[in-house]
């Protein structure tokens, strides 16, 4: 089946500035693929490319089989395409009932939006007249999730979920992770923090100075990283 | 968890569709250098047409002709406001920029003499 998202020898930054050289990725229907890498390594400016909000200077964008560089990043969300940013992405202002009402622009109504929101996060329900900026992390980050769920996509991008969080709320969320996986979502994730996705993805990739060094299954990735990230040197 | 099916599920399928019928414009991986040249081109004529208003302004008394002259010398002068504003903003832009990406690149370098590279 074609890949529904592949990076093709990508480059890509900010301006003139390159900061991925050539970056090779693809993610199946229906897998968690998991993008793990230090900072700097440009795993922001990857997911920023594949959500159209940077138009790659060099290589290919192929989105389910068609090359879609330079499109907008509104017509990548409408036709299914879900970004998860890295810091939330929610409206701190308001609460979480009003922030679930901004999630309906796709087309979903509210009482949909917020089934499905407080049936996968029953925390939403008890908190849903609380400004969202006074939630925990764990919370906000619930709530960010719900956009995705709400926005019903095909495939989702995930920025740095654990940002921020204690462990135990990092296990629940990509717990969660994986029951939308489970429904055929195809999820891209990208961590820091090597540990809490490996466990639900089904492939990863390495990415170092803007560029995927290695990519094979979670076990073999996980064996290597330390080793990646620190260039051999592991006492 | 991955899908060993070979026909794409419904959602799939629309999703196919979606983005069969997405328009791509192809965008510019760089528009600040087309900001930049605008705002140089936008400084460079409206500075002509204020020295062109000027100039037949000079020496003129009131009349229809020195007043299309003095529209003339401030719109030059707008135009040349407006280019100037964008390219000191694409500019500065650029700088921050590359400060911001020495910054990255320092961050590599000390990583890698932790590493013991």
């Amino acid at each position: 089946m074609t890949p529904i998202l592949e990076l093709n020898n990508i480059r890509g930054g900010y301006g003139t500035i390159d900061v991925l050289h050539g970056v090779n990725l693809k993610v199946e229907a229906g897998q968690v693929h998991a993008l793990l890498g230090p900072n700097g390594a440009g795993k922001t400016t990857t997911l920023g490319i594949c959500s159209g909000q940077i138009v790659p200077s060099g290589g290919q964008l192929i989105i389910s089989g068609r090359e879609v560089n330079g499109v907008s990043s509104d017509s990548l969300a409408r036709a299914g395409v879900c970004l998860v940013p890295e810091g939330r992405g929610i409206f701190p202002n308001l609460t979480v009932t009003e922030n679930l009402r901004m999630f309906t622009h796709a087309g979903a109504s509210m009482s949909d939006v917020q089934d499905k929101a407080f049936n996968q996060f029953p925390r939403l329900k008890e908190r849903r007249k609380q400004v969202a900026g006074t939630m925990s992390g764990g919370e906000q980050q619930m709530l960010a999730m719900s956009r995705a769920l709400a926005v019903n996509p095909s495939l989702l991008l995930l920025d740095e979920l654990s940002m921020g969080l204690a462990p135990l709320i990092v296990e629940e969320l990509y717990e969660r992770v994986a029951e939308l996986a489970a429904d055929g979502i195809s999820i891209l994730v990208v961590e820091q923090f090597a540990q809490a996705v490996l466990g639900v993805s089904t492939v990863a990739s390495i990415m170092l100075h803007g560029r995927i060094t290695r990519t094979g299954p979670p076990a073999e990735i996980a064996e290597e990283l330390t080793e990646a990230y620190l260039g051999g040197t592991t006492h | 968890m991955s899908n060993a099916e070979t026909t794409p599920s419904a959602r799939l399928q629309e999703f196919q569709g979606e983005v069969d019928a997405m328009k791509v414009d192809g965008g510019k991986a760089n528009p600040e250098r087309s900001w930049l040249i605008l705002g140089s081109l936008l400084m460079i004529v409206g500075i002509v047409f204020s020295l062109i208003g000027w100039l037949n302004i000079q020496g003129s008394g009131k009349g229809a002709k020195t007043d299309d002259f003095l529209a003339m010398g401030t719109f030059g002068l707008v135009l040349a406001v407006v280019g100037a504003a964008l390219f000191i903003v694409m500019s500065l832009r650029r700088y921050f920029r590359y400060w911001l990406v020495r910054l990255i690149f320092e961050q590599r370098e000390a990583a890698d003499r932790i590493a013991g590279k």
